[in-house]
């Protein structure tokens, strides 16, 4: 019993340390400028001004950005969800000649800096008249190695016996790939969708290369150029950080059911 | 199936065939779009790095030089220096913390739904916006983080003015943004291993000790390896949070000079794209040995299967 | 089976049909103008002179594009070196003599031989003299910004003591800014500048009669006893407590301290002096820079640039001077938002904010010293401000810091006179 209360107490000094900044972020976002350049340090706002997030919404067009990254984000984690489970599929449970050095290809792009691919893709993307389209933004992202590698060792790990009971039975392919590995792998599923989510909500260097008008400006670029105003204005950069994150949070919390049940799926076993 | 009686050898041959051609079909979008978008750049970016371009003029093939130049330059070595640093230092303890956080979340303990809510915030939260609140905590006159040393009768250093312990301070928020990722993978690999091995175990009196070194962690071996591939890849490429975090004082940047922001800073601000391609080649064969190695060595450590 | 199959191709189709709208709609017949500045703030005047331009040109749609400043540079450079980018474009002088010397940007030369509308003579000659290159001007002048003293009367009038004005010396700054400051309350006297250098010892080395670049664009003066003797002064003011220390600079900008009425004394350039006003009101009053060895400030200002590639060279010249002309200085005079770039309009935007004495901003147009500019001023700008900031942080000695910037400097000089 007292073993349940030592878990609990390491649990909370994490859970503290991990939620601290969130809620420093919140609380400044809530002061005056002068506020929070005063020594000593008030924790709470003296006034709560709710007025600062105001100010953002004035001066930036934060529907909008809010609009293309929730495109973006839909289109990127539908594109990786089915084209990198079908490539991993193949990876993971067929035969077919190259596929060792196709999957090294595949991995060595898991390796390529970010950085190295930029100038030569918006050459690409001028090419096939993509640029500051939403084009540019979303088809590039549905296409990933590290989802390809991550559903791989998923389903790696879903014994073999399944899907060769299943071919016995006269599954075909994209059967045992329908009805066998994809039920098994939700878990798998649902992480790449998280990465996904969160990797295209808060992708940078890409919009900010790729885009250039206010129709396809992204709300990280849009929160960066609030920055680039305001530099150290701390109380209305935390209300953009936090107007920023509030997606992600309500997101989350709905997806905290999808992981819950993935358990649950996990723990009744055929 | 209708061709029950076929002979053997023809059966199993186009059975192969009809097997490739399914499996070309199910890799061939995401083949051909990492090609197209990643593997054609990546190629063309490496034939730069021979080259003086300048992203105006045709490139102009100068062999080696800007390697040559690249190694005889001080904040180059740095970055390198920092770089390593940086990946040897968060990324073990970031595996660390996840594997112990994510152990304990997974045992059935009251309130774990809202333990791992708050472990999962920093992921939520834009890189941007978590450079902005580290900065800001670790503001020397008016940030949290001095306060609370303040009352502890603590020093309070200049977290990102110090050069000793700037690149500690940014680990420090590099860690704190990647463990619940890590948590992410780590508990869905922990919730695929099947109870009946604990159960068997509690059957044989192994004592929960015991099966976490017996069951929980030898099966958590290929999650684990995935988590450090990964984790190792992307935190050598980390750029945003050191980029939020210096702004725009060059001076605050040495102490933090990465690999990447060197690629950025050479490529993007001052248009050497030749020299910045050098420099991308160099960090992409740092990071393809680094794995080779974890490859080779994988066999001693990764159990697949049960 | 196949149908599944079917249908998953359908869904990609789908995705990528329904997120990739828009856009499609552009090879219509219209012709449209790409412009790209950083600054929303000045959005009024462009729209302005837009919708002037629109009135003769109806055919063409013109689409602006705020990109902040941070990343502007890269953005412009990354989509030039693409082969695409705006049509017309702001410049400012760190970034010009590269464009100009790699024909990123057009010369105007050609277009203003032909054209009798357009006047250099109009303009302020410390804009014109930024934006020419080899004797060709390459960006028309839009606004100036250059450097004045604002100051805060509440805290004067706090501490009993008369306003700054154009008799005061750099003795004055540091003897009333000692008085003004005020380490409990968190008051500084004045604003040592060192995370600008354009308003902080841009000013100050000239001033001791000195320079930061050679006129040939061939030494670094950053080793010079001028340069030290200025940087000397800004240390001795951190050292009194009397301006706050550049990493409080760094931390929290001087700009927003001022703002929220932590500072009594801020140089800084014009282009502040709309955002100081609107947030500081009747307790914001401005004074001229005090005088060293030499009188002046640091004169600076942004110029439109043509892309050196664009099709549509004719219409982007005649949208250039829609903006820089009479009645888009009058635009960008009435905003209040900087100096126009011709002289004889600069009255409209002292009267812009008639509380405030920006009379003092155009009477320092008179003495004004160039901005640096080499062809590639960014990067040793970077080295230059690393390097200073790091002596101010104590990393090394001034003298050291300042040899080092002067020896890289020379380097990167000499390279550019080689690339010629």
């Amino acid at each position: 019993m007292n073993k349940k209360w030592l878990i609990h107490l390491v649990l909370i000094i994490g859970a503290v340390i991990m939620v601290t900044p969130f809620l420093w972020m919140v609380l400044t976002s809530l002061k005056s400028f002068g506020e929070a350049m005063q020594v000593p340090i008030t924790i709470f706002p003296e006034e709560w001004l709710v007025e600062n997030y105001l100010d953002v919404f004035a001066s930036i067009d934060m529907m909008r950005y809010y609009f293309n990254t929730l495109m973006v984000t839909l289109g990127r984690t539908l594109g990786q969800l089915i084209l990198c489970s079908l490539a991993a599929f193949a990876f993971a449970r067929m035969d077919f000649p190259g596929k060792n050095v196709i999957f090294i290809v595949v991995l060595s792009v898991l390796m390529v800096p970010m950085q190295i691919i930029l100038i030569p893709n918006y050459g690409i993307l001028t090419s096939l008249g993509w640029i500051d389209t939403f084009y540019a933004l979303i088809v590039p992202g549905m296409f990933s190695a590290f989802g390809v590698f991550l559903l791989r060792q998923f389903f790696l790990g879903i014994p073999k016996e399944l899907d060769e009971a299943a071919t016995i039975d006269g599954c075909s392919f994209f059967g045992i790939y329908w009805r066998i590995i994809l039920p098994n792998a939700t878990p798998g599923l649902i992480a790449l969708g998280i990465f996904t989510v969160l990797a295209s909500w808060n992708d940078f260097l890409w919009p900010l290369v790729m885009t250039n008008s206010e129709e396809t400006r992204m709300l990280s670029v849009g929160i960066a150029a609030f920055q680039g105003q305001y530099s150290t204005d701390y109380p209305l950069l935390m209300a953009s950080a936090v107007l920023s994150t509030i997606p992600m949070l309500i997101m989350f919390v709905l997806l905290q059911k999808h992981l819950v049940s993935g358990i649950a799926l996990q723990g009744v076993r055929r | 199936m209708s061709d029950s009686n076929v002979l053997m050898k023809p059966k199993r041959s186009r059975r192969k065939r009809k097997e490739a051609m399914w499996a070309y079909l199910f890799i061939a979008p995401v083949v051909i779009g990492l090609f197209l978008f990643y593997l054609m750049p990546a190629l063309a970016s490496f034939g730069l790095s021979f080259t003086s371009w300048n992203g105006i003029n045709p490139p102009e093939f100068i062999g080696l030089d800007n390697l040559i130049r690249l190694v005889q330059t001080d904040s180059f070595i740095r970055s390198m220096v920092n770089t390593l640093v940086f990946t040897l230092v968060s990324v073990p303890l970031a595996v660390m913390l996840a594997t112990g956080i994510a152990i304990l979340l997974n045992q059935k303990i009251k309130g774990m739904i809202v333990y791992r809510t708050l472990y999962f915030l920093p992921v939520v939260t834009m890189p941007v916006a978590v450079g902005m609140v580290w900065k800001w905590l670790y503001n020397t006159d008016y940030g949290l983080l001095n306060y609370i040393l303040g009352l502890l009768h603590l020093p309070q250093p200049a977290w990102l003015f110090n050069p000793n312990i700037a690149l500690i301070s940014v680990i420090v928020v590099y860690v704190w943004m990647t463990v619940g990722n890590n948590i992410i993978l780590i508990l869905a690999g922990l919730q695929g291993i099947s109870e009946t091995y604990y159960e068997a175990a509690e059957m044989d009196g192994a004592s929960k000790l015991k099966q976490l070194f017996t069951i929980t962690i030898p099966l958590l071996t290929p999650t684990l390896f995935f988590v450090f591939i990964t984790g190792i890849i992307s935190s050598l490429q980390v750029f945003d949070l050191i980029f939020i975090m210096i702004g725009d004082s060059h001076v605050l940047l040495e102490p933090l000079r990465t690999l990447v922001y060197g690629v950025y800073e050479s490529g993007f601000e001052y248009s050497q794209m030749g020299y910045a391609s050098a420099q991308a080649f160099l960090l992409f064969l740092m990071i393809l040995l680094i794995t080779i190695f974890q490859f080779a060595f994988q066999k001693k450590w990764v159990h697949y299967d049960g | 089976m196949g149908k599944r199959v079917c249908t998953i191709f359908l869904m990609i189709t789908l995705v990528g049909i329904l997120t990739g709208c828009g856009n499609d709609t552009e090879g219509g017949s219209k012709k449209t103008l790409e412009v790209a500045l950083w600054d929303e703030n000045i959005s009024g005047a462009v729209d302005a002179s837009i919708e002037e331009f629109n009135k003769e040109h109806p055919d063409v749609e013109v689409n602006v594009t705020y990109t902040p400043y941070a990343n502007y540079f890269t953005k412009l450079r990354t989509s030039i070196g693409g082969g695409s980018g705006p049509d017309v474009f702001w410049m400012n002088g760190p970034n010009f003599s590269e464009y100009a010397s790699y024909g990123l940007i057009k010369d105007l030369e050609p277009f203003i031989e032909e054209d009798s509308d357009f006047s250099k003579d109009a303009y302020f000659d410390s804009m014109i003299d930024l934006y020419s290159h080899e004797d060709h001007l390459y960006a028309a002048p839009y606004f100036s910004d250059i450097v004045g003293l604002f100051y805060n009367k509440r805290l004067f009038d706090e501490a009993g003591l008369e306003y700054p004005d154009e008799t005061w010396t750099w003795e004055d700054i540091e003897e009333k800014g000692d008085i003004l400051a005020d380490q409990e309350e968190g008051v500084y006297g004045y604003t040592a500048y060192v995370v600008s250098n354009q308003a902080g010892y841009y000013n100050l080395i000239p001033q001791a009669g000195g320079y930061m670049i050679d006129e040939d664009k061939t030494h670094s003066g950053f080793n010079s006893p001028e340069a030290q003797e200025a940087l000397t002064f800004t240390q001795d003011l951190i050292d009194k407590g009397i301006s706050p220390s550049v990493q409080t600079q760094i931390e929290n900008h001087p700009r927003d301290m001022f703002m929220s009425g932590m500072i009594a004394m801020h140089p800084e350039i014009s282009v502040n002096a709309e955002m100081f006003y609107s947030e500081l009101g009747d307790e914001l009053g401005v004074a001229p820079l005090p005088a060293g060895k030499e009188e002046g400030s640091i004169a600076h200002g942004i110029g439109w640039a043509m892309n050196g590639d664009t099709e549509q060279e004719e219409l982007a010249w005649d949208l250039i001077k829609h903006l820089t002309g009479e009645k888009g200085n009058q635009f960008i005079a009435e905003s209040g938002f900087s100096i126009p770039a011709q002289e004889s309009m600069s009255d409209l935007w002292v009267d812009s904010m008639p509380e405030l004495d920006l009379q003092v901003f155009i009477d320092a147009q008179e003495v004004s010293f160039p901005y640096p500019v080499s062809q590639n001023t960014i990067q040793w700008q970077d080295i230059e401000q690393a390097e200073i900031q790091g002596a101010f942080l104590g990393y090394k000695s001034m003298k050291e810091a300042l040899d080092n910037v002067a020896r890289e400097m020379d380097i990167i000089l000499e390279s550019e006179q080689i690339n010629e």
